[in-house]
């Protein structure tokens, strides 16, 4: 628990960790449209929210690091900070309730500790791939390449920034991956740094795959993760004590799609 | 819950949001059971198209009736219509994601000249036929209502049906008619001629315009009985308990006006002579603060908003105004919630209201409006604006921390002289160095003692039902000569002169005035690509002028001709409840540079709306 101090009274701040789903048309709004929504959602249920100080004061709000638009996620965090502590689980509903469409509560919880920019390293992807042709020879090849990543020491692409082409060491940031044909495409997980010391955005990790001509079908982020002593574990202090299957990613992936 | 196909490659267009729908209190029903479906549209871009308070009104309204179902389309940014057309997707409403054909009504709102192409453009996308005479018994009914309505010649070709005024109450009227006759099985014909029965509706095709050999206009004539010779605007006589939207769609994108607009006013009087709003959102009605306050609350929420405008055409002319904005400081402030007005007169109680405002914060730049460089020609145009009272409210917004004043002037203007364009030059120096006297007075030192004044000088643009109707617009070759000679004389240290291209200003004077000859024009251009005429990345002048040659009609013969009171206007059988003879009364004012008097002060001008239209204006507050 941390503290404010106003006027000289002392007030006890309480952070509220909410894990939120971007589903449906909330793949298509940028990691800015998010943080406004949640701001409004809160200001809607009139919480009592810590406010930042100076001449524009706002709600203490952060975030976990941006999605990429167009991706689905289960595993959006963000902590608001309140200035008096509600019961857990009459706040978790009613904010579940307020939250606009495209938008859903996975769980929250009142938490202490690191903040989650300094806590995250970690982040869960699955993407899609489609390749070039239907050619089973042209999965394969997206496979062996895959496979020669994650054997290289090193293996340098070329990525577009804001400020023009920089060369990323992809094996530094892809801790693990791993692949499964379904149909005519690529069910590909990938383990990735994420956060402020090193991070690896999963449109990049897959840029080799890109030039050989597949394009992304979709992705979807499914976790994010930091270091909890040895281990490492999700925003709420759970322990990862093995990357989910595949399979269950897809089921929380399908989750977030929009049967249309 | 149903809605638009969300394709994975909306992420290869810009803001994919624009056309996803799903906001948050967005409306959703039942297709399958409700009995009328309509389509509110825009014609324009998402952001600019959310911004908008009259759809959020009508959205309402109707979506508050469980037979209707109300939903909006407004036009997507090329890329996506390019994409939509190559992936076979036509225009669809953002709610259902139904294609536009599947609606009963779509209902347009014309809001600037400029965006008449993009009418065309929508109806194509959604491959509904452009022409009235061409729409068949399954085809939508494209109807259309706004600012522009007052003179829809332009775009009689393609709308079947046109409503004038307010239309909280009409559009009810329009749903309620159209629901009884699609029930009974009533064609196209029929519902056009029952529509015509509704006060305030105008169908452009049951009236014939014939034309003298000067190709101005000799009549505008019904071509079948019961039809009403002349059309006059709906008000509303109740403004205080009109609807007003309480659960607006909250956009997640940015957009324009991304705060709660909450129209405390409509209609004003200050009568400034080339101001077609203050001509035709007549009579001034106020809301009381106690019902304002409610709507602000009922707003914030349900969208949760950090910011409020209380708006209308003059805000500060609201007799509780500084009540107002008071208590809401007061009452929202403590939440980070912010209270602003849209505009501000150039008066110290003006900047009086703004410093309470922004008091919490650093001051972002203040605009004061004075359209013309001299008194004489403020007196013409009737812009009740001293140069005392602009640098009485300068000096005190300079004194309040104030460092930089946007100024906006009107060129092209009735009776302007060379004198009148100078001392827009010498205007701005004078509030450049008033301010800074005032900053240095305060005791204000290094950066935060710099100002700075930015002039911006629009191109006067003549419009149907206003004093100036009969004015010609100068070409644009005198416009660009007036430029150059701002640039000559607004200039100096701390001193930016803006000023805009004239080629859109023409077109929108072509336009404002225009008759049905020009539905050709249009199509034209439309066909030759023209489409987003307001952006500058879209504007394409060349292909204008080459659809009005290809069509053998002048341009200029709209904007640039003086016509004189005796002229049938292509508008004269649509009256927005202004009495033809104060016009003309209030341009000949204007010849001798005499004032009229905003009828708030108590003596009555004689525009005629009251008595027209069977009304009076209200205040809350009877003081003069």
């Amino acid at each position: 628990m941390t503290t404010m101090q106003a006027a000289g009274v002392t007030t006890a701040l309480h952070t509220l960790r909410l894990r939120l789903q971007k589903k449906d048309n909330g793949r298509f709004i940028s990691h800015l449209d998010l943080m406004r929504a949640i701001e409004r959602t809160v200001r809607r249920l009139q919480l009592p929210m810590a406010l930042t100080e100076g001449f524009h004061p706002h709600y203490r709000i952060s975030f976990g690091p941006a999605l990429p638009l167009g991706a689905s996620s289960d595993a959006e965090y963000c902590d608001l900070v309140l200035t008096a502590k509600a019961e857990q689980k009459t706040l978790l509903e009613k904010i579940g309730q307020q939250l606009p469409p495209g938008l859903g509560l996975v769980d929250g919880s009142y938490v202490d500790g690191q903040p989650l920019s300094e806590f995250i390293t970690h982040a869960s992807y699955q993407a899609r791939l489609l390749p070039q042709s239907g050619d089973p020879a042209a999965i394969d090849e997206l496979i062996a390449l895959g496979k020669r990543i994650l054997e290289s020491e090193k293996y340098l692409v070329e990525t577009e920034t804001r400020k023009g082409l920089k060369t990323i060491d992809l094996r530094s940031g892809i801790d693990k991956a791993r692949w499964a044909v379904s149909g005519k495409e690529i069910v590909c997980d990938l383990f990735l740094a994420a956060g402020s010391v090193s991070n690896l955005k999963p449109q990049d990790a897959l840029i080799p795959f890109f030039q050989k001509g597949a394009t992304l079908n979709g992705l979807h982020r499914s976790g994010l993760y930091g270091r909890l002593g040895e281990s490492l574990a999700d925003p709420f202090g759970n322990v990862l004590e093995k990357w989910p299957e595949s399979s269950e990613i897809e089921k929380r992936w399908e989750a977030c799609l929009r049967l249309s | 819950m149903s809605g638009p196909k969300l394709f994975n490659w909306l992420t290869e267009v810009s803001k994919p949001a624009r056309y996803t729908g799903g906001e948050l209190n967005a409306v959703h029903k039942d297709s399958t059971t409700v009995e009328l479906r309509m389509a509110l549209a825009f014609p324009d871009v998402y952001e600019i198209a959310m911004s908008h308070l009259g759809i959020k009104i009508l959205y309402e309204i109707l979506n508050a009736i469980d037979w209707v179902w109300a939903e909006r389309v407004f036009t997507p940014w090329p890329d996506m219509a390019e994409r939509m057309a190559k992936e076979s997707v036509p225009l669809y409403a953002l709610e259902s994601g139904d294609p536009l054909t599947a609606f009963d009504v779509i209902g347009f709102t014309l809001q600037y000249e400029l965006s008449y192409s993009n009418i065309l453009y929508m109806l194509y996308l959604a491959g509904i036929p452009l022409h009235t005479a061409q729409r068949s018994e399954d085809d939508p009914l494209i109807i259309a209502g706004g600012p522009c309505a007052y003179n829809p010649e332009p775009l009689a070709d393609f709308l079947d049906a046109v409503v004038l005024g307010e239309g909280e109450e009409v559009i009810v009227e329009i749903a309620q008619l159209l629901r009884k006759l699609k029930k009974a099985g009533a064609s196209r014909h029929d519902k056009l001629v029952a529509l015509a029965q509704i006060p305030g509706v105008y169908i452009p095709s049951f009236y014939e315009v014939a034309y003298t050999p000067d190709q101005t206009l000799s009549s505008v004539k019904p071509v079948r009985s019961g039809i009403p010779e002349r059309i006059t605007k709906r008000i509303i006589k109740n403004f205080e308990d009109a609807p007003f939207p309480v659960c607006p769609p909250v956009p997640f994108i940015d957009i324009v006006q991304d705060r709660v607009a909450l129209e405390i006013q409509r209609g004003c009087t200050r009568g400034c002579r080339f101001c077609q709003a203050g001509m035709v959102y007549r009579p001034v009605r106020e809301r009381s603060p106690e019902r304002i306050k409610k709507l602000i609350d009922a707003n914030i929420c349900s969208t949760g908003y950090a910011e409020v405008t209380l708006s209308s055409l003059s805000s500060t002319d609201h007799s509780c105004i500084a009540e107002l904005a008071a208590e809401s400081i007061a009452r929202y402030g403590a939440s980070g919630v912010t209270i602003s007005l849209p505009s501000l007169r150039a008066d110290a109680f003006s900047v009086a209201l703004a410093e309470k405002m922004e008091s919490a914060g650093r001051k972002s730049s203040l605009t004061f409006a004075p359209e013309a460089g001299t008194q004489r020609l403020r007196d013409v145009i009737n812009k009740g604006v001293r140069e005392e009272e602009l640098i009485e409210a300068v000096e005190r917004a300079a004194t309040a921390g104030w460092r930089s004043f946007k100024l906006y002037f009107m060129i092209g203007l009735p009776t302007e002289t060379q004198e009148d364009l100078e001392a827009i030059g010498a205007l701005a120096r004078m509030v450049l160095s008033k301010a800074r006297a005032a900053v240095s007075a305060a005791g204000a030192k290094g950066k935060n003692s710099v100002v700075n004044v930015t002039v911006s000088a629009s191109t006067f643009v003549p419009k149907a039902n206003t004093p100036f109707q009969w004015r010609p617009q100068d070409p644009m070759a005198t416009i660009r000569e007036k430029q150059e000679l701002l640039c000559q004389v607004v200039r100096g240290r701390g001193i930016e002169f803006q000023w805009h291209e004239p080629e859109k200003s023409f077109l929108e004077a072509v336009f404002a005035r225009g008759d049905r000859r020009l539905g050709a024009v249009l199509e034209k251009a439309w066909r030759l690509g023209c489409k987003f005429d307001g952006w500058n990345e879209y504007f394409d002048f060349d292909a204008w002028q080459r659809s009005f040659a290809e069509c053998g009609i002048d341009p200029s013969f709209y904007a640039n001709r003086p016509r004189d009171y005796q002229e049938v206007l292509p508008w004269d059988h649509l009256s927005a409840g202004v009495d033809r003879a104060f016009l003309i009364g209030e341009d000949q004012k204007a010849g001798q540079a005499a004032l009229t008097e905003d009828c708030r002060a108590g003596r009555c001008s004689g525009c005629g709306v009251c008595p027209t239209l069977d009304t009076q204006p209200s205040k809350v507050v009877d003081t003069p």
